[in-house]
């Protein structure tokens, strides 16, 4: 099913929770939905859900206008933040409400609800109350009833947020296992880039209600489409510099430490620019070769690399492209003056004027 | 959902307003004679009562106060083993009918009483020492007895939702003692302290089955509208008592509205009790607290032991007497006992009922008109009950009706005041039924109906069960509505005690009391074991 969202907007009191988001799925994919806490993340699910009525807006489920239906009528499973089992019932009654509140006959029931108890990999534990139960299992059975009807789409609420990151993998499996198999089209909502580029063909990013950028997996993460998301995407370094070009598709970017060129697709004339890049993309050099000179003002040893932050011209630059096989060296470099090497070919270019 | 919607599904709601309290209330306006009403304004009999029953009011609720304040920093403070169960006999003050510890003061206070008959032998003195039964003191000092475990209760939470971090830096950087407490403790008590003393005066105000058996020559407004409920004046003093009344209910719920947040759950840092005994106020502390406990808990004692200890004769053979007794028209102790059990047990399935549709459906339409049900349940808990009772007995007792001296009155009654504080145990329940299950449920395809019977009914189940018990229990206690709509053919078991009191047979009558006190303490103790929520009343 195709799912759009046309403009939603939604008040409490005189705080706007969401203010005109729109984004649409095509059938059978998967969106990640994914900003910061209380961007209004829960929100737009609830009014997809049909739990809370948009101030306006609208919601086309395959074209047809699903806006004034209450839930029951608009056939979609959903997982909450919190697993929102049904304390009072087992793992097969839980799993079995949304049928036999749809009134579907016991015998499809019981067929149902096992098929679904095996997909979710509980058989064994139908009978046991959800406090008998661990996290991941709770979720389990939060999963299982969310599609044990035939739904035509699945809106999960940070599903894996309370789980420890163990068990987080495991659920994670199951989901796409799940959603390969199912093939429903699904909104997966999270604050976690990792579980977003992990889980969703598309992403939209979100911040204070409203959707900033929305692309492809592969696209949102190479390429983010503004500035904001690709902050949030962890392009947090930034520097000015002027961009000339060689022929309409080439550009030269000039650093104090050298030139560069590389592929544009800009305007044509030559200008400012932005260049936006990730710490991963960007170390320091023992040898005094890079783009950039600065004084090391700090080095963190981080595990699988060292964490450095430069004081530039331009400001701070973080890096973290120095493996951490290198820290003694660098913790022994503090105050002393370094250059900095970046991979511009996986930089973000953000024209800001014209010279 | 359109708005007329949501009103018409506030139908269990408006019926239960409506016949309960809107149709009573009118007929009882409709009686007042506006002379009569003018005349009750300027009477100096009648301003005698208000200032008498306003006195009696604030000092039972100053002196309530002042001897629960340390009870309540004592519980909120010390931890101890079996802590739970000390608060909770400390309640059972406050669940026993209002007139068992009445009775408690007439044998204790009695000019042949147990304190009297003490007092002149050891002073040797011929004469009654104690003489303040029969007065406004006596009144008092029930009410004192009967409030203290309520007052006591909020005060805790007071005590309790200090903040202790608040409490050291206080210490820290001032140290003086009376400086902590007024910049900590104060701020943080004044709205319990607030909530108590409202509470306290507004029941002692409407307060009816005390002055009636220890009052003596003191009455109260509330009285004398029973005592004149058949002279046309009634219902102008009913309608005087009404509006005062309302007065105070008003200002109770604003107050709530806007100071108090009732039962924080942050726990305090306890200390262990032992800690008391290591210095002299400490000591002191704990003395108090036993003295207390005696003080509350000997005049609810006595008459459930009283008939078991009687000198002279077996219980077995006073029971016997209670069993054979003829009430009013003939009634034996059986038909009295069924007639009471049955209305009992009706007014606990009717209120029940009708608090759980009233809850659901002030739950489904929401928003402004949920909160417009909660305030509007809040108001009877302090009106006038007399006022209502003749306004019962105006509209469903005579006329087409014709109700008087049939059971259904008194059910109409106890139930019209049962039905909020049934409310709001259901409520309470319903309101921790977390929403995440409603929406798990709305968004999983089930009606409002298949919601309340699949998931919301089990979950508020315990909470109904209390309901049930707390009904049953209120209805066997009942004095008001009891001594209101009661005939010679028709009677509830207080209206006996009552009865056996002004035949002088108190014997007889603490013979029933015992019973019928053991009963309610019984069935409170087990609603007790499902909801929390019997104490919550403001
Ligand atoms: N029922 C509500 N009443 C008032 N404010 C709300 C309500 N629900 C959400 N909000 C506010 O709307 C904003 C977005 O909330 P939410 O959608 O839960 O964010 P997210 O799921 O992205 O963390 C938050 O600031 C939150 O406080
Ligand atoms: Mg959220």
């Amino acid at each position: 099913m195709k799912l759009e969202v046309q403009d939603l907007r939604k008040k409490f009191g005189g705080f706007e929770a969401l203010r005109g988001v729109s984004f649409s799925i095509p059938s059978g994919k998967t969106l990640a939905l994914l900003g910061p806490s209380g961007c209004g993340k829960t929100t737009t699910l609830r009014v997809i859900a049909g739990l809370l009525k948009p101030d306006s807006g609208r919601i086309l489920f395959d074209g047809e206008d699903v806006t004034e239906l209450p839930p029951r009528q608009r056939n979609i499973g959903m997982v909450f933040q919190s697993p929102a089992l049904f304390p009072n019932f087992t793992v097969r009654e839980n799993i079995a409400f949304p049928l036999e509140a749809r009134g579907k006959k016991p015998e499809e029931i019981s067929r149902r609800v096992k098929e679904v108890t095996e997909m979710v990999e509980l058989s064994g534990l139908e009978e046991r109350r959800p406090h008998e139960l661990s996290r991941g299992q709770q979720q389990r059975v939060a999963i299982g009833r969310a599609i044990a009807s035939e739904v035509k789409l699945l809106l999960l609420d940070e599903p894996l947020t309370a789980l420890d990151a163990g068990l987080r993998a495991e659920i994670s499996s199951t989901i796409r296992m799940i959603q390969r198999k199912l093939g429903i089209t699904t909104i997966y909502v999270t604050h976690d880039q990792l579980e977003a580029f992990a889980m969703g063909d598309f992403i939209a990013t979100m911040f204070d209600g409203t959707i900033d950028a929305y692309a492809d997996a592969q696209t949102m993460y190479a390429k983010p489409p503004t500035e904001k998301t690709a902050r949030f995407l962890g392009f947090v370094n930034r520097l000015e510099t002027s961009a000339e070009h060689l022929d309409p598709e080439t550009i030269r970017l000039v650093f104090p430490g050298g030139e560069f060129k590389m592929k544009w697709h800009g305007s044509k004339t030559a200008g400012k620019v932005a260049v936006l890049f990730r710490p991963e993309d960007a170390s320091i050099s023992l040898e005094g070769e890079g783009l950039l000179d600065g004084e090391l003002s700090s080095s963190m040893f981080a595990g699988r690399n060292t964490v450095t932050r430069v004081k530039t011209s331009q400001g701070m630059i973080e890096c973290a492209g120095n493996d951490s096989s290198q820290y003694q060296a660098i913790s022994g470099m503090a105050g002393r003056k370094v250059t900095v090497k970046i991979d511009l070919n996986k930089a973000l270019l953000i024209e800001t004027g014209k010279t | 959902m359109s708005l007329t919607r949501r009103l018409l599904i506030l139908t269990p709601f408006f019926l239960f307003l409506f016949l309960f309290y809107i149709i009573p209330l009118l007929f009882l306006i409709g009686n007042v004679n506006q002379n009569d009403f003018i005349s009750v304004l300027s009477d100096d009999y009648i301003h005698r009562l208000f200032y008498g029953t306003l006195a009696q009011a604030v000092l039972s609720t100053l002196i309530t106060l002042i001897l629960s304040l340390p009870v309540a920093f004592f519980l909120a403070k010390y931890s101890f083993k079996g802590k739970r169960v000390l608060e909770y006999v400390l309640l059972t003050t406050f669940f026993v009918p209002g007139f068992t510890i009445a009775e408690g003061l007439i044998v204790l206070l009695g000019e042949k009483g147990i304190i009297n008959s003490l007092l002149s032998q050891l002073l040797a003195t011929g004469e009654p020492v104690v003489k303040i039964l029969y007065s406004i003191w006596a009144v008092v000092l029930a009410h004192v007895i009967y409030y203290v475990p309520l007052a006591t209760l909020i005060l805790e939470q007071g005590f309790s939702s200090v903040n202790q971090d608040l409490v050291d830096a206080a210490r820290v950087f001032s140290g003086s003692t009376l400086r902590v407490f007024k910049t900590v403790y104060l701020n943080f008590l004044t709205p319990y302290m607030g909530a108590a003393s409202l509470l306290v005066f507004a029941f002692s105000f409407i307060t009816y089955s005390t002055p009636m058996l220890v009052g003596g020559r003191f009455t109260t407004l509330e009285v004398e509208i029973y005592a004149t409920k058949f002279k046309p004046v009634s219902s102008s003093i009913a309608l005087l008592q009404l509006l005062l009344t309302l007065l105070v209910s008003i200002i109770i719920i604003l107050f709530r509205e806007k100071y108090y947040a009732p039962f924080s759950t942050s726990r305090p840092v306890e200390e262990p009790v032992s800690r008391l005994f290591s210095s002299p106020s400490g000591i002191l502390l704990a003395a108090y607290v036993a003295f207390i406990y005696v003080f509350e808990l000997t005049p609810v004692a006595i008459p459930v032991i009283s008939p078991f200890l009687e000198t002279g004769r077996s219980f077995p053979g006073l029971f016997k007497e209670l069993y054979d007794f003829k009430f009013g028209f003939g009634l034996s102790f059986n038909e009295v006992l069924f007639q009471s059990l049955s209305i009992a047990l009706i007014v606990s399935a009717v209120s029940t009922l009708l608090s759980v549709a009233i809850v659901w459906s002030s739950k489904l339409s929401g928003g402004i008109l949920e909160k417009i049900v909660s305030i509007l349940m809040a108001l009877p808990l302090t009106m006038s009950r007399s006022s209502l009772a003749l306004g019962i007995l105006l509209s469903y007792g005579f006329g087409v009706t014709r109700l008087y001296g049939s059971w259904i009155l008194m059910t109409i009654g106890q139930s019209a005041v049962v039905v909020p504080l049934a409310a709001r145990i259901i409520e309470a329940s319903w309101s921790r039924v977390v929403k995440e299950y409603r929406e798990a449920a709305d968004a999983h395809g089930a009606t409002a109906f298949f919601r309340l019977v699949r998931v919301e009914m089990p979950l508020i189940m315990p909470a109904v069960v209390a309901s049930l018990l707390m009904a049953f229990s209120s209805s066997l206690s009942d004095f008001t509505f009891s001594t209101f709509f009661s005939t010679l053919n028709l009677m509830t078991l207080p209206v006996a005690v009552n009865l056996l009191i002004d035949y002088r047979r108190l014997n007889l009558a603490l013979a029933l009391t015992s019973l019928l006190t053991m009963l309610v303490i019984i069935v409170e103790t087990a609603g007790s074991q499902f909801s929390k929520e019997r104490l919550r009343l403001i």
